[in-house]
């Protein structure tokens, strides 16, 4: 049969900034090629004029919904350069901190997945509920989404009176609205139908393709850096790594739906163990020369900092390993013989953030 | 006389007055009702009323704006459509009847006309999908086609049942046998499928799979703009409104009802009635594929309708009480 | 696919009907607007009378946004702090670091204007405390209840 080539590009309701050739054969997918690259801002060399605490605000866009732990795998990086630990209550409220954004990311995520396949109420849905925990995060640093709060040395500020009461309160009530999201959305036939056996990969493939985060977790294979190399303060909080077996778009979501119970249940452990302390010690301005590198796990997947520094204040080389980047080289292989109304759902699947991979 | 009946009849009720204003209050009704669902306000600010005259307001912004014409597209074909799918789509409106008296053409084989006007549809989207030449819009136009062909099937034959019971196929002597009892108690099944082939013949969700906005653009509407886009969007909800309609006569029972509203009444309100069940299913049910869209309508729904026959018959032979 | 369970199917239908009678989430944003917190991040303000003019803060934007410009103030020149809002990314770095409490944040974080040289705020623009408009409703947003979401 004739191929035809149908251009699935940035000017589209359904991709976002980036753009995937498909070779068409009737309604089947033959071959897909990614070509990303539309949003390169150049952070990696914007990173090198600024100083460590004017690159933090800086890091922080390459995820902006996940800004917290994009700025604090650099803070890890260079406070390991610098030789400093800081105090065990500002490591606590870090924690809490990141996990308020894995779960902000992963709503944000979910829902536009849903979109895609036709479901347009858990979107607004989703978008609402998000609400109560960047209303949580305004308490705390006063902007929603991009913050600011992390330094080299601790954090800025510390946690306000009422924080905890408030987020008690939120907690109790989205345990209970998650149930019926799953009613809504994972127990419905439709969407069974449309998601389950869809975009399947193997745990083989995975691990040889370079998959990572909840990608990688929705095949079967345990890995998460919170747990194979624990940092600031996880080796005291109990939790599970959530994986699924099946390796279809809907072990993926679901994976991501169930992270948000378990990120829930760490502030909750966070909280009671809060010690009192100092939340910040002194950093020297000047670093000295030395290379770190730091991982952090991310809504996505798990980002990677290699810094270079060449003793003034500004670091000589920055460079970031994104989790968009590398699933987006999984797809030219799970979209292989897929339908073309299945391409959205596989690509919404593994949470594409094209900013990341762009850089 | 008998052509001023008709004119009142063609142009003010049910004519074009009509259609018009239900049009307008029927948008208007599913827009908030969809906004209710997603906990959002839906249109507020045109109209004295919480934005009950948005429709007005977005069809002088279509009519305003610029109509661009690819450099390679069939001009007469490309400039014709949307005016023969509104035509198209409105035609079925002559047959069906308000009341005794409010119909614009008494026909006595007024359900035959009905499923041969569901029949032109087909043609008229490839039409239009190739026109555009533009390949979102020839691989939706060529969805819709399949999708309708298919489903045209399961809605004729849901029909038969009510068919066999009344003895005749002119609509209002339909909805006069089911002076004693609504066929959709009789015929539940019926009802069920007419329902579903209905949705899938209107192309909305579950079956919206020609216009899905996750692949392919707009689908077959994708290259039209301006007053052409607006044409196109008062077709296919003049198509959604009239199989509403449609599915009233035959199982609702039309006009019949307690004495203290106008029979006129009565139909506008069960056709919305119907309108609300539709805009429920669509908030909370996905997408269906296109192969498993084709296994549903040919594999599921033709044996249930066909099932559905064979129980009238059964019943007919049972009770024969039921047959007017 | 014959065997539909009906409780996939009904389920879904009853959540969406029962969200119908539920309060709405969005509020009618100009006429109504959402209450800050104590630390929400809005526009500066300048106090004159404590500034050292020692340029910590525009050495430490990370955007370049701050400069020092000549300016009267009761009746002497001196030096004063011009932002240009067009580039501030409210990161509040120049509020950290500024060793005499100069520099503050207020709530205001409605700042608009009609083309690029207004933005650029003067040293007497920015010691002007910011006005809150009258006549509009202020919601709070910190307590769920009162927005709406609640759980069938």
């Amino acid at each position: 049969m004739a191929i035809l080539h149908v251009s699935f590009g940035p000017q589209h309701p359904g991709s976002g900034p980036m753009r995937l050739i498909l070779d068409l054969e009737g309604d089947i997918v033959v071959k897909a090629v990614p070509d990303i690259g539309y949003v390169h801002r150049n952070i990696e060399k914007l990173g090198e004029n600024r100083s460590h605490i004017q690159n933090v605000p800086v890091l922080e866009r390459i995820s902006n919904i996940d800004s917290f732990n994009a700025s604090l795998g650099y803070l890890m990086a260079i406070e390991e350069i610098m030789g400093i630990t800081p105090p065990p209550r500002a490591q606590f409220i870090r924690v809490i901190m990141s996990e308020l954004n894995r779960i902000m990311s992963h709503l944000y995520g979910l829902s536009i997945s849903f979109e895609t396949s036709g479901l347009l109420a858990p979107l607004y849905w989703g978008i609402a509920d998000r609400e109560l925990f960047l209303d949580l995060a305004e308490m705390v640093t006063g902007s929603r989404i991009t913050y600011t709060y992390a330094m080299p040395g601790g954090i800025r500020e510390d946690l306000p009176n009422g924080f905890k009461e408030q987020a008690i309160k939120t907690f109790n009530y989205f345990e209970k609205r998650l149930d019926e999201y799953y009613d809504m959305i994972f127990e419905n036939k439709l969407y069974q139908m449309r998601l389950k056996g869809v975009g399947v990969l193997k745990p083989d493939d995975a691990i040889k393709l370079g998959a990572t985060g909840p990608t990688l977790r929705g095949s079967g294979v345990k890995v998460d850096v919170r747990a194979d190399e624990p940092y600031a303060t996880y080796e005291q909080i109990d939790f599970k790594v959530i994986t699924e077996n099946a390796g279809d778009s809907f072990a993926r979501t679901l994976v991501r739906f169930n992270e948000i119970k378990e990120s829930m249940s760490i502030i909750r452990q966070s909280l009671d163990k809060l010690p009192e302390g100092p939340i910040r010690i002194k950093a020297p301005l000047r670093t000295p020369e030395g290379e770190a590198y730091a991982r952090v796990e991310s809504g996505r997947g798990e980002i990677g900092y290699y810094v270079i520094s060449d003793g003034t204040d500004k670091p000589y080389r920055v460079k970031i390993s994104a989790p968009s980047f590398r699933n987006i080289s999984v797809l030219p292989h799970m979209l292989k013989g897929a339908h073309m109304a299945d391409v959205p759902i596989i690509l919404f699947s593994t949470d594409p953030w094209p900013f990341d991979s762009d850089r | 006389m008998d052509l001023i009946d008709l004119a009142i009849k063609i142009l003010i009720f049910p004519g074009l007055a009509f259609i018009i204003t239900i049009l307008v209050f029927a948008v208007w009704f599913e827009r908030k009702m969809w906004a209710r669902v997603h906990l959002r306000i839906g249109p507020l600010h045109v109209g004295k009323y919480a934005g009950s005259l948005q429709l007005i307001a977005d069809f002088i912004k279509f009519a305003g704006k610029e109509t661009i014409i690819p450099s390679k597209a069939d001009k007469l074909f490309f400039q014709t459509t949307p005016i023969i799918a509104v035509l198209v789509a409105g035609l079925s409106m002559a047959v069906i009847p308000f009341s005794e008296n409010w119909i614009v053409f008494k026909f006595d084989l007024g359900l035959l006309f009905i499923l041969a006007v569901y029949s032109l549809f087909p043609i008229i989207i490839l039409l239009t999908g190739w026109a555009s030449n533009n390949k979102y819009s020839f691989i939706g136009a060529l969805r819709a086609v399949f999708q309708l062909l298919a489903y045209w099937v399961p809605l004729g034959l849901s029909m038969l049942g009510v068919v066999m019971i009344s003895h005749s196929l002119n609509l209002v002597s339909i909805v006069n046998a089911q002076s004693k009892f609504w066929f959709i108690l009789v015929q539940p099944l019926g009802f069920l499928v007419c329902f579903i082939a209905a949705l899938a013949e209107s192309e909305r969700t579950p079956f919206d799979i020609p216009e899905a906005e996750g692949e392919i653009i707009w689908g077959w509407i994708t290259e039209y703009t301006g007053i052409n886009f607006g044409l196109f969007m008062v077709a296919n909800y003049l198509r959604l409104y009239i199989s509403s309609l449609i599915i009233t006569t035959l199982f609702l029972g039309g006009w019949l009802g307690p004495r203290f509203l106008p029979p006129i009444a009565w139909v506008i309100i069960k056709s919305m009635i119907v309108l609300t069940a539709i805009i429920i299913v669509k908030t909370s049910f996905p997408r269906v594929r296109m192969d498993q869209l084709l296994r549903i309508g040919w594999r599921i729904l033709i044996p249930l309708a066909i099932l559905n026959v064979a129980f009238t018959l059964a019943l007919i032979q049972l009770v024969p009480s039921i047959v007017v | 696919m014959i065997r539909l369970g009906l409780k996939n199917i009904l389920k879904p239908m009853y959540l969406a009907t029962v969200h119908v009678f539920k309060r709405r989430f969005t509020i009618k944003y100009p006429y109504v607007a959402l209450k800050p917190t104590e630390r929400t991040i809005g526009r500066h303000i300048y106090y004159p009378d404590k500034c050292k003019e020692c340029g910590l803060c525009t050495k430490f934007c990370p955007n370049q946004c701050m400069e020092l410009v000549e300016y009267e103030y009761q009746g002497k020149k001196r030096k004063g702090l011009q932002i240009d809002y067009g580039r501030c990314m409210f990161c509040n770095i120049c509020v950290f670091y500024c060793p005499t409490q100069a520099l503050g944040i207020t709530n205001a974080y409605e700042i608009l204007a009609y083309d690029k040289e207004s933005l650029v705020y003067s040293p007497l623009r920015l010691s002007v405390p910011p006005e809150t408009e009258k006549g509009i409703k202020m919601v709070s947003v910190r307590f769920y209840e009162t927005r709406g979401l609640t759980h069938s």
